[in-house]
Formats: structure tokens, C-alpha cells, sequence
């Protein structure tokens, strides 16, 4: 019957080692995420943890079945992890089988079970799962060092650390299984059916050089696996514990919204400052990060060369926090990146490396810059592609809120933005009184005027770009078009609307979001929208999802889902093309990531353009154009031009033009063809334009 | 060192002027419904250069105004950038003052207040870009004065090295302290204020004084407006029609001696 020796060519003493071994490493990793874990206790409250078992699917879901590890444009990396995954744990299931046999079984219950058929299939699946682990970490080695991927040009000691022991553990683990196969001339030898070619190589050699070579190489395999279980706390590998705990702990509450500084006139401190002004939660962002970078991936400022690169941010402030609470920050921390490696990231050498950061005075200014923090569009693409849903956009408004609500220290655009949305409830320098100039031209009437607000069906929520803008005024009124022609009865808030508060809210100036969403929850309250239609995704995106935590909940729609609506009920006869050649659609980000509208839009288009084209960033892999987070009221001094990095994306296919659904992606792009000379070629279209066009 | 700023309040200088109406009867003018009024941009820029002399060497900020009831607001918004006190000058008979009588009443009350090492003003207000008052709070107090100002450096608790605008560029000088700057906008960007500011803003007693209260005769100076209105300029085209240039040119020439432009 076919098994082997389990202790074959070990000693008593060397036996009576190894387990003296497993209990250093248990304690050690114990203490290293106990410490872990106390340093994110000096993080503020955080919860409560509802959904208990939805978080658990998730958690373990990402943890077991790779969801959000492999996706589209992800599968090489994806079935990398995969494989190293699944091999680590069916690797370290089969050693616990071993241990089972001849700890458990028989001492104490005189029963084997390691042998015949079992033994079989288990060699079998072992030697398997031993070669995709082997094969997944060659994938991995391919891919960081040798596929020159620009986020990869840089790695820290802690990447190759990590590679190596798993490497050298999979491959002596190999060796061991030949050496006693050929050593024994063990009969049942061709079912290892990895090691086994291995050991007919080493069949011609003398046996106790065989056994000798058994016994160092035991050795310098349990010795290298107590190595890792060591470093597994210390250094990126913590992932495979805080990875799915952050998952688990993400905001699961109306997904888009920031959080709510309740309170805010009584509040002595806004923000945060300081590593102990963070969350609990979001301090376990910064363990969480395993420095893949598929953040940078869509993220625009990485991609056109910002300071901004969310990768960076969340591992220099890990390492300060790990650094700051006493703990070995890792090789990601001070003591071997001490070359001038910041991050892995483009970074000239002559930046602070982290060590510096580690030992730096302050978050702000010395880990974080303010540069950085006011690079950040809030696209979302980071969150929307980190596989352990590190949540960065909040992270950062959070140190923007300190900067503006405690500090007084931001850009100087934004002095203008704050000051004309206190004294003209919007961003620019028209007052209030000449909000509804564009809907006396276009023929659209005003709640105030309309008798009966009941029997209106929809109050279409303009937005302060389509009121103010000539540009965008074209597709305010082409809506209003488009809605009388399906027979909609609507009206718009006219003067008594004011700017929903996105840009100030982004901006870090919560004080002034809360005020203008109140005054704009009052007005909605009173008029008791049966549904709320916005053209604009960031007044959607706020109404939508960040005024319930102020009271006001209304049906609030895109204008886009409605134009669908309009056209599947037949209310809206379905438009003409008047176009030759397709559009490119462009999701905006407050539509996209911030609400999953992917469709709706993309259904407008194909109805009534019989198609459009598919950038190849597009959906929850969109590019921003540039304006989110309050950057469109701040100058782009750094780096390249975000919407001229998208729009040249657009350009290069055989698309006749854009077509978007956000007046902020049309100003960016209007300006964009100005700027880089196709106006003339290449149009900027709202969706809402495209159909009134088409009727 | 103990800093006074006047500030004035002023018609939202960003709003388009198109959408300003005037009232010639009422002799006023009209701002578009729903825009309050401002502090005076170079008002902010003198209460920054006072916030920031402040941070440096201590001392307190007081920020006086003359303005009806919603100049409080302005004051309000002072204090909510780092002011520590404020004073309202408010009394009917100084409405429409003059800026003889306006540079009088805020003298005075920069006279009441314990001690003042500098006076900084705005060198001019946006809505009436007279550049007078400060001149005259200058007269009042006694006190040497350095306008328009880009900027203050070397401070200290006795004097203080300004640049003054002048044509082409600019003069240094050392002012020796007590000493009034008129201070303009190179000088720096005004703050926008925390939350906390804000918040104190809210909360902060601001004294409102009289003409009494400040031993001012009532027969005070005024400004007598006698219209207001908006220039109107009025274009003619007229076309010579004739069948030649040559006699389309004499016709023209008759035309512009007629009109005694030739």
C-alpha cells in the first residue's frame, strides 16, 4: 500500500525543533497583528458593523474566489494571485494533514488514514498545487521585474523579500520530496508526479549523500518558513489578514456619500490632522495596501504626472503610522529602503525617501503634501479598482476638511469658489437673481410660477453649469426640449435653487455644503418633488445619495435615465440620427463609478445614434476629465492636462467627436479641442443635445 | 502690538455692473436682488496685513467701521478671519456721510480705543474710489501716514519698513510707530476664515456707537447728491448715398464742415 515514512531522515532533536519552531512563529505572528491591531485602536469610532454576514460573503468572497482580483483587464494578475493563493493554502492544508496523522491519529487513536488510495490522491493534488504556486510566483517575478510596467519601475526590498522565501520554500519543498523518493527508491515514487522526474536525475547518486542532503535541506526549509510566518506581519504579506478585515470593514452605507460631520457648529476639531484624527477603519486602510497599483492604473493625476499618486499616499502613511506606533514599519518602512526609494512610484531619486517620511513631524505636509491632496479629482477610479477597497477619496477630504475648515490653507481659487458660493449660492460671480435668465429665452417655467406644483410629473434640477454657462445652457434648454416633446410636466427651481454644495462639499468646506444642502433640502421639502431629474452627475450624486444624511430624500433621477425612460415607454418618440460617424462616449464619474449609471447612456446612444464607440477606458475603468473634487475652479499647474490625456484617447479612435453626459466633462473638453486644435474635427456633445437634435 | 483696521462695507464688486439698476429719483442704486454687500477689498487686504503683523508679535486686532445695521455682517466676517474686537460706528445722522465727516467719526473712535500702535486702512473703497479717508484719519489722529502700501517687513514693536507705491515703482521707508498705512492689494491674499472663526463670529458682541458717544456735532458734512444715473451714449450712422465716390466724397466733406468737424 502505497505511503512513506513521515519523519523519514529527521531526528528526534530536529523533530522536538520543528515544533518548538511552530510556536515561535504562532506567538510571533500573534504579537505582530496584535500590535497591528492596537495601533489602529488609537483611530476615532468607527461604526457600527452592521450587515454582519454581507460583509463576511464579501470579505471572503475576495479573500477565497478572487472577486475584484480577477476582472477584465486583470486576468494575467489575477490567476498570478490565484495560483499563489490556492497553493499557499492547499499546501499548508496538506502539511496540517500530516500533522493530523502522526500527532493525532495515531498516538492517540491508533488509526492511519495517510496511506493507500488517500495517499494517492493526496501526492497527486499536493504536487499540483505545489506547481501552481511555483508557477504563480514566476508569473509574479515576470511581472514586477521583468514586464517593465511603469508602476512597477521601482520595487522596494520588501517585493523581492517575499518572492524569494516563497520561492525558495516551494522549490525545497520539491527537492525534499526527490531526495527521499530517489534516497528510499520509494515504489508509489511516479505519483509525485513533479518530484518524481527530479529524482530519477538523482537516482545515480549515492544514497547517504542523498540522506544529507535531505537533512540540510529539511533545515533550511523549516527555517525559511519560519522566516516567513516572521515576516508576515512586518512586512506587505499582512495583507492576506488585513486585505479582507478591510474589506469587511468598508462603509457599506449609501456607497457615494462622504461622511456627515454631524454637529458642525459644535465641533472643536474638523478633519484630520493628525494619524489619531483618522478613523479606526481608515487607519486599516494603510495595512491593508499591498502596493499592487492597480490604483494608478485610471487614477488621471499618476497619469499625467501629478504629485498625486494614491499608491504612494497610502504606503508613506503607512509606514509613518507603523513607524510612529514603535513597530518595525517593514521593509516598505525605514531600514532597507534607506537607498532613496520613495514608494515604488515615478519618483526622482531625490525626493524624501520613507524612511524620512516615517520619521517625519507632521502628517500633513511632511508624509501627505498639500499639493497632493488638492491633486485629487475624487474619481474614484482608485477605490473602484483596489481589490482590498482601500477607500482614498475619503482619506483625503478628510485632510482637506482640516486644511479648510481648521487651518485656512488651500488654493487660492478656492477663496473665490467658497466666497461666491456663500454670497451668490454659485461658483461664479452672477447673482442668484439671474439663475433662470436661460429659461425665460428657452421658454421654461418656474416652480414659484406654477399654480399647482402637485401635478407637475418631474422638478428638473439644473445645476449652476447649465444655468450660468452659455455653453451648457444649450443643453438645459436642449432637455427642456426633449421633455416637452414627451409631454413631460416639469418646471425648475429657478432662483430658488442654489449650487447643491459638490464642489464645496469635495473642496473640503463642509461647513458651507451643509448650509447651502439645507436651504436647498427646505425648498425641495416644500415643493414635494413627486422626482427630481439633474443634468448635472455631481448635483445628482449629492442629491441622490448625501442629502438623506441632512433629511432631504427625494426620487432623484439622471437625465439620462430618463431620456431612457422616456424613450422605452414610447412617450418620447425615438429621435433621429443626424449624425455620420459615431461618438465615443465618455463616462463622468459622479454617473459612472459614483452611481453605476453605465447603461442608461449608453442605451440613449444606440437608440438614437444606432451606436457610438467604446474608449478603451471606459465604464468602472473610465478616465476622468479632470474636473471632480473642485478641480474645475482650480488652475492645473502640475503636471499634463487630464481632459487633453483623455480626449487625445478619444481622438485616436475613429470617433467623430465625444459625447458625455455632465456639463463639467463638457467645459473640460470644449476647452480641451480649443486647446489642442480639433474643433473643427472633433465635436463635444451632451447626450441631451444628441437626441434634441434628433427630433 | 495693538492694530485698528477700518473697514467699510461695499456693493459685491464681482457682481457684472449690468446687473446693477439705478434709481434716479431715489438717487440710488439698486444691486440685483439676493447679493449682500462685501467688506471693501482693500479693507481685507489691510485686516490681512494686520492678522499676519498679529501671528508675529502678539497684541490684539480691532476692526472699526461707520455703516448702517449691515455693516455688521462685514464686522461679523472680521472677526470670523481673526479680528479680536470690533466696533459699529451707527447713528442715522451719519448716514451719507462725507469722507471729511467719515475720516472725523472714525478718528474718534480710534481715539476711544486704550492704545493703538498702527492704523491700517484700505487705500480706497471700491464702490466710491474716493482714496480720502484714511488720509483724513491720519489728520485726526496726528499720526504720519504711508499710502498706497504693497508691503510691510522688518516689524517690530517700534517701527516698521513699508514699500510705497509709487510711479514706476516703489519707495522704502521706515515707519516709526504709532504710524497709518493705507495698504493695497499687492500686499498679500486675504484669508478665508475657519470654521472656528466663523463660529465665534456668530457669538461676538459687537458695541455700536453714536454720534454722541463719540462727541460728534450732528450738523455733520454730507455728501449732497444732486443726480445719479447712468451715462447713456448715443451713436448716429448716416448714409451718404451718391453715385459717384467722387461725388460721395464732396457730401461727406459738406457734411463734416456742416457739423464744424472740418
Amino acid at each position: 500500500m502505497p505511503t512513506r515514512q513521515i519523519g523519514w531522515n529527521v531526528s528526534e532533536v530536529a523533530f522536538a525543533a520543528m515544533y518548538l519552531l511552530v510556536a515561535v512563529q504562532a506567538l510571533v505572528l500573534a504579537y505582530g497583528f496584535t500590535r497591528r491591531y492596537l495601533t489602529w485602536r488609537r483611530g476615532r469610532p468607527y461604526g457600527p458593523i452592521d450587515q454582519v454576514g454581507e460583509r463576511l460573503r464579501q470579505a471572503l468572497a475576495v479573500a477565497f474566489v478572487h472577486r475584484r482580483l480577477i476582472r477584465p483587464g486583470y486576468v494575467y494578475a489575477g490567476l498570478m494571485h490565484l495560483f499563489i493563493f490556492w497553493g499557499f493554502v492547499v499546501l499548508f492544508i496538506g502539511t496540517l494533514i500530516v500533522l493530523l496523522e502522526a500527532d493525532i491519529a495515531r498516538p492517540y487513536f491508533g488509526f492511519s488514514f495517510y496511506q493507500g488510495a488517500f495517499y494517492v490522491v493526496y501526492k497527486l493534488v499536493i504536487n499540483l498545487f505545489g506547481l501552481l504556486f511555483l508557477i504563480g510566483l514566476l508569473m509574479a517575478v515576470y511581472r514586477r521585474y521583468l514586464q517593465k510596467l511603469p508602476k512597477f519601475r521601482r520595487s522596494l526590498s520588501d517585493d523581492a523579500i517575499v518572492l524569494g522565501i516563497l520561492l525558495f520554500l516551494g522549490l525545497t519543498g520539491f527537492l525534499l520530496e526527490a531526495l527521499r523518493l530517489s534516497a528510499t527508491r520509494d515504489e508509489a515514487a511516479p505519483i509525485h508526479w513533479v518530484a518524481y522526474p527530479l529524482s530519477l536525475a538523482l537516482n545515480g547518486v549515492d544514497p547517504s549523500i542523498l540522506a544529507g542532503a535531505h537533512a540540510v535541506t529539511w533545515w533550511s526549509h523549516m527555517l525559511a518558513n519560519t522566516a516567513l510566518l516572521v515576516y508576515i506581519p512586518v512586512s506587505k504579506l499582512a495583507h492576506i489578514v488585513t486585505g479582507p478585515t478591510n474589506v469587511f470593514l468598508r462603509a457599506t452605507d449609501a456607497r457615494a456619500a462622504l461622511p456627515l460631520i454631524k454637529n458642525i457648529e459644535e465641533q472643536e476639531h474638523f478633519g484630520v490632522a493628525k494619524l489619531d484624527d483618522f478613523n479606526w477603519k481608515q487607519l486599516v486602510n494603510f495595512d491593508a495596501c499591498m502596493r499592487c497599483g492597480r490604483c494608478l492604473d485610471f487614477c488621471p493625476t499618476f497619469n499625467t504626472g501629478k504629485p498625486l499618486k494614491p499608491r504612494q499616499l497610502i504606503v508613506e502613511v503607512g509606514a509613518y503610522m507603523n513607524r510612529r506606533a514603535g513597530l518595525f514599519a517593514g521593509p516598505a518602512g525605514p531600514r532597507i529602503s534607506e537607498a532613496g526609494v520613495r514608494g515604488s512610484e515615478l519618483t526622482s531619486p531625490d525626493e524624501p525617501s520613507l524612511a524620512q517620511v516615517a520619521l517625519a513631524a507632521d502628517l500633513i505636509g511632511d508624509v501627505v503634501s498639500e499639493d497632493e491632496l488638492w491633486d485629487c479629482t475624487t474619481c474614484r477610479a482608485c477605490m473602484e479598482q483596489c481589490p482590498v477597497r482601500i477607500e482614498h477619496v475619503p482619506l483625503i477630504v478628510e485632510m482637506r476638511r482640516n486644511l479648510v475648515l481648521e487651518q485656512s490653507r488651500f488654493p487660492q481659487e478656492l477663496v473665490l469658489l467658497f466666497n461666491n458660493l456663500e454670497r451668490n449660492g454659485n461658483p461664479y460671480s452672477f447673482p442668484a437673481s439671474s439663475r433662470a435668465d436661460w429659461a425665460a429665452a428657452a421658454g421654461v417655467q418656474e416652480l414659484s410660477a406654477v399654480a399647482d406644483p402637485s401635478e407637475l410629473e418631474v422638478i428638473y434640477w439644473v445645476g449652476c453649469m447649465s444655468s450660468f454657462d452659455a455653453r451648457n445652457q444649450r443643453v438645459a434648454t436642449a432637455l427642456a426640449k426633449i421633455l416637452t416633446a414627451a409631454g413631460v410636466k416639469f418646471a425648475i427651481l429657478g432662483k430658488e435653487e442654489s449650487c447643491s454644495g459638490d464642489p464645496a462639499r469635495r473642496a473640503g468646506n463642509e461647513y458651507l455644503y451643509q448650509i447651502l444642502a439645507q436651504t436647498n433640502i427646505e425648498r425641495l421639502n416644500q415643493y414635494q418633488p413627486k422626482r427630481v431629474v439633474a443634468s448635472c452627475p455631481h448635483c445628482f450624486n449629492t442629491l441622490k445619495n448625501e442629502y438623506p444624511q441632512l433629511g432631504g430624500t427625494f426620487e432623484v433621477v439622471h437625465h439620462s435615465q430618463l431620456i431612457q425612460e422616456l424613450i422605452d415607454s414610447g412617450r418620447l418618440r425615438a429621435p433621429e440620427a443626424v449624425r455620420d460617424g459615431r461618438m465615443a462616449y465618455h463616462d463622468p464619474c459622479y454617473l459612472g463609478r459614483y452611481n453605476q449609471v453605465y447603461d442608461a447612456p449608453r442605451e440613449v446612444m444606440n437608440r438614437v445614434e444606432g451606436g457610438f464607440v467604446e474608449l478603451p477606458r471606459c465604464r468602472d475603468r473610465g478616465f476622468c476629465c479632470g474636473a471632480g473634487g473642485a478641480r474645475a475652479f482650480m488652475e492645473e499647474k502640475r503636471g499634463t492636462r487630464i481632459s487633453h490625456n483623455r480626449l487625445n484617447e478619444a481622438i485616436g479612435t475613429e470617433a467623430s467627436g465625444v459625447a458625455v453626459a455632465c456639463p463639467f466633462c463638457v467645459t473640460m473638453f470644449e476647452d480641451g479641442v480649443r486647446a489642442l486644435n480639433v474643433e473643427e474635427r472633433f465635436a463635444v456633445r451632451d447626450i441631451a443635445e444628441i437626441v434634441a437634435d434628433g427630433l | 502690538m495693538d492694530i485698528v483696521v477700518t473697514v467699510k462695507q461695499v456693493p459685491d464688486p464681482d457682481i457684472p455692473p449690468t446687473h446693477f439698476k439705478v434709481d434716479e429719483s431715489a438717487k440710488k442704486v439698486i444691486p440685483p436682488a439676493g447679493v449682500s454687500p462685501v467688506m471693501n477689498g482693500y479693507d481685507a487686504h489691510a485686516l490681512e496685513a494686520a492678522l499676519r503683523l498679529k501671528e508675529q508679535l502678539g497684541g490684539k486686532v480691532t476692526v472699526v467701521s461707520l455703516g448702517g445695521d449691515s455693516a455688521r455682517d462685514t464686522l461679523k466676517r472680521a472677526i470670523a478671519m481673526g479680528a479680536d474686537a470690533a466696533v459699529h460706528i451707527n447713528d442715522p445722522s451719519l448716514n451719507e456721510a462725507d469722507s471729511t465727516t467719515t475720516a472725523r467719526a472714525l478718528a474718534a473712535a480710534i481715539k476711544k480705543l486704550e492704545h493703538v500702535d498702527l492704523v491700517l486702512c484700505g487705500r480706497q473703497a471700491s464702490d466710491t474710489d474716493g482714496g480720502q479717508v484714511h488720509l483724513g484719519v491720519a489728520a485726526h489722529l496726528g499720526l504720519p501716514a504711508v499710502s498706497p502700501v504693497q508691503k510691510i517687513d522688518e516689524a517690530s514693536a517700534e517701527s516698521l519698513a513699508v514699500e510705497r507705491i509709487v510711479e514706476d515703482g516703489y519707495q522704502r521707508l521706515r515707519v516709526r510707530l504709532p504710524a497709518l498705512l493705507g495698504v493695497s492689494s499687492e500686499i498679500n491674499e486675504p484669508r478665508y476664515p475657519p470654521l472656528k472663526g466663523i463660529m465665534a463670529a456668530g457669538r461676538a458682541q459687537i458695541p455700536v456707537w453714536g454720534a454722541a458717544d463719540l462727541g460728534l456735532d450732528a450738523a455733520a458734512g454730507k455728501v449732497n447728491l444732486r443726480r445719479l444715473y447712468v451715462e447713456t451714449r448715443e451713436a448716429h450712422v448716416e448714409l451718404i448715398e451718391a453715385d459717384s465716390l467722387t461725388e460721395a466724397g464732396a457730401r461727406l466733406a459738406d457734411k463734416l464742415r456742416e457739423a464744424r468737424l472740418v
